[in-house]
């Protein structure tokens, strides 16, 4: 299949791969349903960094959602020791993010900074043994 | 506890607040989620109502007050919200200690709204700050927002 371009398309990939309530979730997001004022709905950009990270990286977490009021994804990966991910995808380059490692510590980019780069942040995400590179 | 208009004023510890959250905060499980917290750009923090004003300690009559109120102000309760309850103490002391963040609720002391709370000094850390109080959310203090 090439490259999503559409949040439709990301939630038939993500079907395909076999994440049908993930897809749910995402379409849900995308939609008019439960928007509050000032909500933004689901953006395409923050569905595609959503799309290109979990392309990247398998983890054992179990993986929840929800979105902000801005419109951006915000995931969840839940562990069963102390680790933990939160993720909030911002556009399909930056990320914000709050993270554990295994000894409860929190995992951060150079500077300390809560945003990084895709790719910085799911370096030091990888390295800190939350997740695996696929 | 009675509220005046005198002004802000630091809420003390053994006190409660209460934060409406929409539908999209909250996950697959039903649990509330870091973005219930998350300050967004420009805000100096999360808006809250102080539950103390309304009544005592009956959490049911506390949370009608603050839906009440929130529609007397013109504010868009959803049947999908939901109110969550925090322990003011209780917060201070996880963001100190989970993230040396010196966080106060601040009562505003507004005339249209007494019990408006802001939870302040969350913006130097706000995804980690988001994150350590959706994780103290107990599910016995999430309340539908709707009317019973």
């Amino acid at each position: 299949m090439s490259y999503p371009a559409t949040i439709d398309e990301i939630c038939s990939a993500l079907r395909a791969r076999g994440w049908p309530a993930l897809a749910r979730r995402l379409a849900y997001f995308a939609s008019a349903e439960d928007l509050e004022p000032g909500d933004v709905p689901l953006t395409l950009d923050s569905a595609l960094g959503f799309w290109e990270f979990f392309s990247a990286v398998d983890s054992e977490g179990a993986v929840f959602t929800t979105c902000s009021q801005e419109g951006w994804l915000c995931v969840n990966w839940d562990f069963e020791d102390r680790r933990g991910a939160t993720l909030w995808f911002k556009d399909s380059q930056r990320v914000m993010f709050a993270a554990t490692d295994a000894g409860d510590q929190w995992v951060k980019v150079d500077g300390g900074g809560d945003t990084g780069s895709l790719a910085v942040v799911t370096e030091k995400l990888v390295e800190a043994g939350l997740f695996t590179w696929q | 506890m009675a509220v005046g208009n005198s002004g802000p004023q630091e809420l003390a510890p053994q006190h409660h607040v209460a934060r409406y959250c929409r539908g999209r905060d909250l996950d697959e499980r039903g649990r509330v989620r870091d973005s219930a917290f998350l300050l967004r750009d420009g805000e100096e923090y999360v808006s809250t109502n102080w539950l103390e004003p309304f009544h005592p300690a009956d959490r049911g009559i506390q949370i009608a007050g603050v839906r009440q109120t929130l529609l007397d102000k013109g504010r868009r309760v959803a049947r999908s919200g939901h109110f969550i309850v925090l322990n003011v103490g209780a917060s201070v002391a996880l963001c100190q200690n989970r993230l040396n963040l010196a966080v106060q609720f601040i009562n505003l002391g507004e005339a249209h709204d007494l019990s408006h709370t802001g939870i302040y000094g969350l913006a130097a850390d706000k995804a980690r700050a988001a994150q350590v109080l959706a994780q103290s959310i107990s599910p016995a203090e999430v309340y539908p927002a709707g009317q019973p």
